[in-house]
């Protein structure tokens, strides 16, 4: 029906990040770096500084998982992210 | 050792579960506290006795169907008394400070002891019952343990009434360290101290104070707080009520005395500095230990606060895959705008629950079809990720 309308199927791709809405264009995988990037405008960065990132609502062979520094994800429309510093307790 | 011949002996364990004031004394049952009539129509409270056959440590079934009673001789509902158990009475002394002023008799062919007591039980308090409804021999006393092989002060009725006395047994014995009696270590500790581990071994340098007191479990006092106690000091002292092998370290864990680790069964890591966790990890590393660590990672976004509850469990064969996810974040390093300490005493709590689980599950106390190395709860989706090796 899209076809025939000649509408494109949408470029874009609209996660979640910390409860916050990000439009992406449509791409196949984040890194864990461009995704700590998205949940803080400026990273703080340093031996410091650890992040954790857990995902919710992706894709089907593995819909929720995590991801440490060189790893990346395949996202999906309405898939959810969490990134802090888990260093509290 | 009377606890443990209850413990070993299915009937007694069963009247104990069920409540009655059970006492063994020089070879005599003693059931007190159980409500009667007298002759006035009034309700009192006698001891209901007998003889106790024993194979060793256990109960054998009785061949005596004769039981003995200290008190009035119990009565009907109308203060009459009721003959159908009425035999001598002559008062007896069993020795050991057992007496009893009546003996009664009602044949059958008894089970075992909670089947004969309970029968006597029925007909005497029985009659109470319909003078008040509210007598009942079965009083759920507090009971005192007697074996001083016991970890506890009193007697693991959870446990036992639960009938899973071999399924907790998994972690009896073991020595336990937590390190950090903040939130999550507190909370962590709460949970510890209801098992049979012989000795919980705890860290923590720190004053507790006002703060502490609304992201810790049970409710201390002002006076409490006004002393400020060391937070190992505090803790040692409430959960030695229930609990006998509490070791307090008030000491910030370095290079120094990390040795005070070597020999645990089992670590749950519960401190915010980075540096100190390193040398830790890399010590229970060497020593094969096993370990629990757990973090928070809380923002405030648009007057809502989101973010992640982790453990991260690392055995022997889960240490590699463990390694990245163990936050080595530090306290000190966070002078950026995102840097913030929300923790809340459900968070903390639930890190704690998901951290005790997985040492119980390490030893095999709950079932775990995939060991996961990693869990995190997201506060916004309400999920629980998982790591796993398989």
């Amino acid at each position: 029906m899209n076809d025939l309308n000649h509408e494109e199927r949408p470029k874009t791709v609209t996660i979640i990040v910390n409860g916050r809405k990000k439009t992406l264009p449509k791409k196949e995988e984040l890194t864990f770096e461009e995704v700590v990037a998205l949940a803080f405008d400026n990273p703080p960065t340093g031996d410091n500084i650890q992040y954790t990132v857990q995902y919710t609502r992706g894709h089907g062979h593995k819909p929720s998982g995590t991801l440490v520094e060189g790893q990346s994800v395949k996202i999906k429309e309405g898939m959810e992210f969490d990134v802090t510093s888990t260093n509290r307790s | 050792m009377s606890r443990r011949l209850i413990a070993l002996s299915p009937d007694l364990l069963r009247m104990q579960n069920e409540g009655y004031d059970l006492e063994i004394r020089g070879g005599y049952l003693l059931v007190r506290n159980v409500p009667y009539v007298d002759t006035s129509g009034t309700v009192r409270l006698g001891i209901l006795i007998s003889k106790l056959e024993l194979s060793g440590d256990k109960t054998v079934k009785p061949t005596d169907h004769v039981a003995y009673w200290t008190g009035e001789h119990p009565c009907h509902s109308d203060g009459s008394k009721i003959t159908a158990i009425q035999n001598s009475s002559a008062p007896q002394d069993f020795g050991d400070g057992v007496k009893a002023d009546h003996t009664f008799s009602a044949k059958a062919d008894y089970r075992d002891y909670h089947h004969k007591m309970t029968t006597y039980i029925g007909r005497i308090a029985g009659e109470a019952a319909k003078v008040d409804p509210l007598a009942t021999a079965r009083t759920y006393p507090a009971i005192p343990a007697d074996d001083k092989s016991c970890v506890f002060k009193y007697v693991d009725t959870a446990t036992s009434r639960a009938g899973i006395g071999a399924v907790n047994a998994k972690v009896a014995g073991q020595k336990v360290g937590i390190l950090g009696m903040g939130g999550t270590g507190a909370y962590v500790f709460d949970l510890v101290t209801k098992t049979a581990a012989a000795q919980i071994h705890i860290f923590d340098g720190d004053v507790f104070s006002q703060h502490n007191a609304f992201r810790a479990p049970g409710a201390p006092s002002l006076e409490d707080l006004e002393i400020k106690p060391q937070k190992v000091t505090y803790f040692a002292d409430l959960y030695s009520n229930m609990h006998k092998g509490i070791v307090p370290h008030d000491v910030y864990l370095d290079e120094t005395n990390v040795a005070l680790l070597d020999g645990l069964d089992f670590v749950f890591i519960c401190i915010d500095r980075g540096p100190v966790k390193r040398v830790v990890i890399d010590r229970l590393i060497a020593n094969g230990t096993p370990f629990a660590e757990v973090g928070m990672g809380v923002v405030i976004h648009e007057g809502q606060l989101g973010g992640i509850v982790r453990l991260t469990t690392s055995t022997p064969d889960t240490r590699e895959a463990a390694a990245p996810h163990i936050s080595y974040a530090d306290d000190d390093g966070g002078a950026n705008e995102y840097a913030t300490n929300i923790q809340i005493a459900e968070l903390n709590s639930l890190n704690a629950v998901i951290a005790v689980m997985a040492w119980k599950q390490h030893f095999g106390i709950y079932r775990q079809s995939r060991p996961h190395f990693y869990t995190g709860y997201s506060i916004g989706s309400g999920e629980f990720v998982h790591e796993s090796a398989a």
